[in-house]
């Protein structure tokens, strides 16, 4: 790359070749005011805010413009601070910008420039339009009104979350922001993640579970981990007076482009469900308070007198948890498990039969933007790894060919490539697609061999042929398996198929800390005397539910009501999730640290010092 | 009255009175400000109503109704600098919302669509007359000096009055301008 | 009896004029007087573009006399048949007359007279649907020798040095642009007409597209040769029906006959074009946003560089020009680029059509040499209508500006236009007289851009509606004294911070009257009067004359606000509900009516 050196407000400056003024003045400290430009998405050059002076004559945005040897730039002329000053004020005064009370006040970029400027009064009359305000949507409101144009949002919709939802309608004074084709936010393709109040840099787009809880700066700020997928995303978490009011991605980490997804953004702002204090004991159907140290001592007296217990974690704690309640756990005898474990279990075994070397599996989930195809086993990824599935969706917009397989909905659909609907059991369509791999290589005769079977199938040998072809036409194609995948004929051939084809692999599972990896589990018995539950914030885990109801004994830990804890006899606080600290594993294979965001409440600080004590307790 | 001191007149037009409590704020200060000013009239601290010639006049409100164009007006001709006090007499503030619609289904709807039988739109011959439009200072009179906010800081309001004091008209710079 | 041709001009103008009602009455006529065989209908009866003289419609021309008859009435059909093809006398009552005299021809009309047509060389003279006729006027013969005997470099040259300039408004040079395109190294480029005409008045481009479709296929392909582009499109308004259709067959016809396709002229050149219609967004004229119109994104125009010569269609080199641009290439190539530089003046090359409009005897489409001046493109025209003096002429559209009475004797060219404060744009041409308010023109021009603002960038979406406030108020009578400078300080911003040439341009109109005709505004903000009394808000009530009024109640029938009562005596005008539109004035018999105070 090469370097030019061009004039910026009468310093020389030092620029690689091919970026803009803008990014190279912001580089040396040199901060030119603007509005709709953002480091995760392309430039448009709409809001003329970061107008500068080019070699005395021109005036161009200096985020479009390229810089050049010897150009010279002037940021502050009197010229340009009189058109900026111009700009500035008819977009204040043509939208509904009415500070005091807009929920953004003194979180709002528009507002910020409007000081820097010292625009302490206007020339221009308001206009007071009267647009449709979008508030359908469970999380965010899409108001017109105080829309700048800056396109920041329809631009992270399309190219950070690759998912087209918003856009612009009408032109001119009637331009604004529109989902699909005008239909209300809620009805919408809308994936509800958030990303568009993120960038917005006014009070257009909103946050309802944060609106008028207190502005940033007034607020404390956490950098930590969500935990909610194995993908483990960089969040910043605001709250103030112990309260939760916002939780944005980290828009320092370029490459998710400070994403996140509804179930990291929204929904705990969202949880309302009464949250566990004390130990509940039941016996003969009524329920009884007790200290953490008598809940301890139940727990220990209980564990003592079974003879099968099993011991099932959640796989979203961190490593520091899961180690402490496993030792705990082992030192009671008992059998030890963790949500997700088991599919991981599968796969050891597999690689282990088909001689699998761990090159398969890539190290870095960004790598799917860069394959030229995509095999997606089980689309429930949408749901479960949405922070991934952008990245799917990117890649299959920015023309990386995508094949997805699935027993229910596509829900890759509008992006597929080939999309192949197979009925359940699975197993055979992966093995007919490793069967015509191995020995087929996509001839004639093997169509018709396989299609009798495909016919039972309901999948088109047309498909089959075009999948096999596909995999062995591209250079770099990843095979994602999807976490509702646990069944090991299917894992068995995927990987096979990827060893044949030399595929890198994505494997996800249910447990967002890949920690799992690494501990001893063995599974548990299916009908124990004590079943000891550890769920910290989870409510709905099928596995162990069935575990609770075939147990004796059930004790349960966790930090919120449930299910669960309904179905238990011993129900003991844990921490929840903002309230722990620790370190967890990403899909990546990175160590991640997890920060404690709020101080615990309830009687219960540690959960390590809790398990240590229950291990004592032998 | 000493004969070197400037004096200073103060008055509301349609408002929360929040910038002038806010002037209040400056606690001690009002001391110091009682050696180096003369308040000829403000309604929170004396009941003078009206407005003789002075040397600074400060509004704080909207201009919403035919008495704010009239004290206004008064106020302008009676004083050499003039001063806007808040975001109400710099920008017009939250009365302006009422532009949205026109004064007469306003009126309509507050004395009328929201009230019980008996109530009735107010007579302008005994209530003043709301304009059309609610406006900010400098759409009816000249301003000189700007201070908004909501309600300016006191430390704001006291820095403002200090410039005056040093004799210069106050302009609030990046750090300072809030609204 | 002679064996004659008729040409009907089917130009849009035309059309609405009734043109299809005079076609279908000849056909009556013909066929009453059993003369079909004489007048066989595919050979003797000729649907043509627009002839040009547009408010001389419906229009035919009977050749090989080339008897001119215009503004006629489906009863005249009957007397022509009857007269000039029955027994060979011309029927002087439908002549049009010219200066006080009938002229019998039509290349004698002093509005053809005066014109040089190259662009419309066709129009008016073909049957636009038909291929036949176009090779019959040597079409696409340009197209074989660039193709067959010019190597891609030599065409190049030649268009360069034939000094043709971007007919779309901005006069780049063409043949420079197409070098940009043609020094790219990639595999797929592109040619895209720019037929997204959409200045209010303007309409030489759809004529084109509508009276010579093939001329453009030919000028793209040949384009195309020239620059290795295999493909082209035409971009056209969903507003151009006729055009859509005669472009439609045009290329159907083209291919079917194989001047569109592969191999053309048994070389191993392909060429296909494709048409594109578009939804009427005035932005998409800008070719970048018209460029995003074609690959299926929103119309909004992208930031230059890269220019499309380099990136442009997909990311692809592309050549894009306008339509009357490419109308010129075939006649470039077949005659040489000395002929074509001969025409016109040194900097600007060829000729140039202009759509005249406003206050002239003859509106219609005129074409002339470049260089001509504005007294000169007037007298085509019939120059200033009702005897009215002349007050100034807007060219250039909504982009353009305003020149007055002074540079009545300005050359029309590039240089000479920019240097006047306007631009040649699309080649809008309104004639305005002495009645006319200026402050009103500025505003009407200044509507038309807010209204078609694409709304990406804030001088543009918000900056121009500011401007049309404080217009709209300043005509209204509530100026202020501060108006002026605001908007020039408005119109600077919009001007030099707008993202493209739209928002860049829409000032003009207000900058260029407010160089020209100051004072004109500030009697408006100032003395809250109209001079040309056009801004109704600023004209006083009329009132009756009591003495005069014979109660015949004439005026109480016109007046559209009903602000006139009647009386024993007199009638009389309620002055607060009077707007002062001088109705009642117009039809008063004893001139009882009139402006002002009563007192």
């Amino acid at each position: 790359m090469s370097t030019v050196k061009f004039t910026v407000d009468g310093e020389k400056i030092s620029a690689e070749k091919g970026e803009t003024v803008m990014s190279a003045c912001k580089k040396h400290g040199i901060d030119i005011p603007k509005l709709c430009q953002h480091d995760a998405m392309e430039n448009v050059m709409a809001c003329r805010v970061c107008i500068v002076e080019v070699n005395g004559e021109q005036i161009q945005p200096a985020c479009g413009l390229k810089v050049e040897e010897d150009l010279e730039i002037k940021t502050e002329t009197d010229e340009i601070k009189k058109y900026r000053r111009m700009n500035l004020e008819l977009i204040y005064r043509s939208e509904n910008h009415y500070c005091m009370f807009c929920e953004s006040d003194g979180d709002c970029e528009l507002q910020d420039l409007m000081w820097e400027n010292g625009i302490d009064y206007f020339e221009h009359p308001r206009l007071f339009p009267d647009r449709p305000i979008d508030s359908s949507h469970e999380h965010i409101v899409i108001d017109n009104n105080r829309c700048i144009r800056c396109g920041r949002c329809v631009r992270a919709c399309e190219e950070v979350v690759g998912n087209q939802t918003l856009a612009f309608g009408g032109r001119g004074l009637e331009n604004e922001i529109v989902a699909d084709a005008d239909v209300p936010l809620k009805e919408s393709t809308c994936v509800s993640c958030g990303m568009c109040l993120q960038v917005c840099p006014t009070g257009a787009i909103f946050n309802k579970h944060s609106m008028f809880k207190g502005i940033k700066d007034e607020c404390d700020l956490t950098e930590s981990t969500c935990l909610r997928c194995s993908v483990g995303c960089e969040t910043e978490i605001y709250t103030r007076t112990g309260h939760l009011v916002e939780i944005e991605g980290a828009e320092s980490e370029m490459e998710s482009g400070g994403q996140l997804c509804e179930m990291g953004r929204f929904e705990p702002l969202v949880d309302r469900t009464e949250k566990i204090d004390d130990v509940i004991y039941k016996e003969n159907e009524t329920e009884k308070e007790m200290s953490l140290a008598k809940g301890l001592e139940k727990a220990a007296e209980v564990l003592d007198e079974g003879d099968k217990i099993s011991a099932m974690a959640s796989g979203n704690l961190t490593n520091e948890v899961l180690d402490s309640f496993s030792e705990a756990m082992r030192t009671h005898g008992a059998l030890f498990d963790v949500v997700g474990a088991k599919r991981h279990r599968f796969e050891k075994e597999v690689k282990r039969r088909i001689n699998m070397i761990e090159g398969h599996f890539i190290d870095d989930i960004t790598e799917v933007m860069k394959a030229d195809h995509i095999l997606l086993y089980d689309t429930s990824v949408r749901d479960t790894h949405p922070v991934l599935a952008s990245y799917i969706r990117r890649a299959a917009m920015n023309g990386t060919r995508l094949i997805t397989i699935d027993a229910y909905e596509d829900r890759f659909w509008e992006h597929s490539d080939i999309s192949i609907s197979v009925e359940s059991p699975k197993t055979q369509l992966t093995r007919l697609i490793n069967q015509v791999v191995r020995e087929g290589k996509g001839s004639i005769e093997d169509l018709t061999r396989v299609s009798s079977i495909l016919g039972g199938l309901r999948v088109h040998p047309r498909d089959v042929m075009q999948v096999v072809k596909h995999l062995e036409e591209s250079t770099y194609d990843i095979i994602i398996l999807g976490s509702e995948i646990i069944d090991r004929w299917s894992i068995r051939h995927i990987f096979e198929l990827a060893k044949l084809e030399g595929s890198y692999l994505i494997s996800l599972n249910q447990a967002s800390n890949q920690y799992i990896r690494s501990l001893e589990t063995e599974g548990v018995y299916e009908e124990p005397d004590v079943a000891y539950v550890l769920a910290g914030d989870e409510d709905d885990q099928e596995d162990m539910k069935k575990l609770i109801e075939n147990a004796d004994f059930s004790i349960v830990q966790a930090s919120k009501r449930s299910e669960l804890t309904e179905k238990a006899d011993l129900v003991i606080p844990s921490l929840t999730m903002f309230e722990r600290e620790g370190t967890s594993v990403n899909i990546n294979g990175e160590e991640k640290e997890v920060e404690r965001v709020m101080e615990p409440k309830g009687e219960l600080k540690s959960e390590r010092e809790f398990f240590e004590e229950l291990a004592e307790k032998r | 009255m000493a004969e070197d001191k400037p004096t200073v007149a103060t008055a509301c037009m349609c408002g929360c009175s929040g910038c002038h409590m806010s002037f209040l704020d400056v606690d001690e200060f009002v001391k110091e400000l009682a050696e180096l000013l003369e308040f000829q009239s403000s309604h929170v601290i004396m009941d003078i109503k009206d407005i003789e010639e002075v040397d600074i006049g400060i509004l704080e409100g909207t201009i919403t109704n035919e008495e704010n164009v009239e004290v206004a007006k008064e106020m302008r001709d009676n004083c050499e600098i003039l001063v806007a006090w808040g975001d109400c007499a710099c920008f017009g503030g939250i009365m302006t919302m009422r532009n949205f619609e026109p004064v007469e289904d306003i009126l309509e709807e507050c004395y009328i669509g929201k009230s019980d039988d008996e109530s009735e739109i107010p007579d302008p011959e005994h209530v003043p007359a709301l304009t059309e439009k609610a406006r900010g200072l400098d759409e009816v009179i000249e301003v000189d000096a700007y201070i908004p906010g909501c309600p300016p800081s006191a430390d704001i309001i006291r820095y403002g009055l200090e410039k005056l004091l040093e004799g210069e008209i106050p302009k609030l710079d990046k750090d300072k301008l809030r609204y | 009896m002679t064996r004659r041709e008729i040409l009907i001009c089917s130009g849009t103008g035309c059309l609405s004029a009734g043109a299809e009602e005079i076609e279908d009455k000849l056909m009556d006529e013909l066929w009453k007087h059993e003369l079909e065989d004489k007048y066989p209908v595919t050979r003797a009866i000729k649907r043509t573009g627009c002839m040009g003289p547009c408010n001389l419609g419906p229009m035919i021309i009977i050749r090989p006399e080339d008897t001119f008859y215009g503004n006629l009435e489906p009863s005249d059909v009957e007397t022509i048949v009857e007269e000039h093809l029955l027994k060979d006398r011309v029927v002087r009552n439908l002549l049009i007359e010219d200066d006080g005299h009938k002229v019998e021809e039509f290349q004698k009309l002093d509005f053809i007279q005066g014109q040089k047509k190259i662009v419309m060389r066709n129009s008016g003279d073909i049957d636009p649907s038909s291929l036949e006729d176009y090779l019959e006027n040597d079409g696409y013969m340009a197209a074989r020798k660039a193709i067959t005997d010019m190597e891609r470099e030599e065409i190049i040259e030649e268009i360069k040095e034939s000094g043709l300039r971007g007919r779309g408004g901005a006069g780049f040079p063409t043949g420079l642009k197409w070098e940009f395109t043609a020094r790219e190294d990639e595999d797929e480029k592109y040619v895209v007409c720019n037929g997204d005409e959409g200045d209010p008045g303007a309409f030489m481009d759809r004529s084109v597209l509508e009276g010579d479709p093939h001329s453009i296929i030919e000028g793209m392909m040949i384009a195309g040769y020239a620059v290795g582009a295999n493909k082209g499109y035409i971009y056209v308004r969903a507003e151009y029906p006729l055009a859509i259709r005669n472009l439609q067959k045009a290329i159907r016809d083209a291919e079917s006959e194989g001047y569109l396709g592969e191999n053309l002229f048994n070389t191993q050149f392909d060429f296909n074009v494709e048409l594109r219609v578009g939804a009427g967004a005035f932005v998409c004229g800008e070719e970048t946003a018209l460029l995003s119109s074609i690959e299926g994104k929103q119309g909004r125009p992208k930031y230059r560089p890269p220019y499309p010569a380099q990136s442009g269609l997909w990311d692809q080199p592309t050549v894009i020009n306008n339509v009357e641009t490419f109308a010129n290439i075939p006649i470039i190539i077949e005659k040489g680029s000395e002929w074509f530089d001969d025409i016109g003046t040194e900097g600007s090359s060829g000729t140039k059509v202009f759509a005249v409009a406003g206050d002239v005897g003859n509106t219609g489409l005129v074409e002339a040499e470049m260089g001509t001046t504005i007294e000169e493109m007037i007298d085509i025209a019939g120059g200033v209508a009702g005897g009215k003096d002349f007050k100034a002429v807007q060219i250039g559209g909504p982009a353009g500006g305003t020149i007055p009475e002074e540079h009545i004797d300005l050359p029309i060219d590039y240089d000479s236009l920019e240097e006047a404060g306007t631009i040649m744009g699309s080649g809008g041409f309104i004639v305005l007289d002495e009645d006319t308010c200026m402050v009103d023109v500025a505003k009407f021009f200044l509507d038309f851009t807010q209204e078609e603002s694409c709304g990406k960038c804030p001088p543009c979406r918000l900056g121009t509606k500011r401007m049309l406030d404080i217009l709209d108020k300043i005509t209204k009578g509530e100026g202020e004294s501060e108006d002026l400078e605001t908007l020039e300080e408005l119109a600077e911003t919009v001007q030099n911070t707008s993202f493209c040439g739209l928002g860049q341009a829409s000032p003009n109109p207000v900058l260029s009257t407010l160089r020209f005709f100051r004072e004109e505004y500030e009697a408006h903000v100032n003395e809250k009067e109209c001079p040309t009394g056009t801004c109704k808000a600023l004209v006083e009530a009329f009132y009756i004359d009591e003495e005069a009024c014979v109660t015949c109640g004439k005026c109480t029938e016109v007046c559209p606000v009903d602000a006139i009562s009647s009386g024993d005596e007199s009638y009389s005008i309620d002055p607060d509900t009077c707007i002062s539109c001088g109705e009642c004035a117009q039809v008063c018999p004893v001139e009882a009516i009139s402006e002002g105070d009563n007192e």
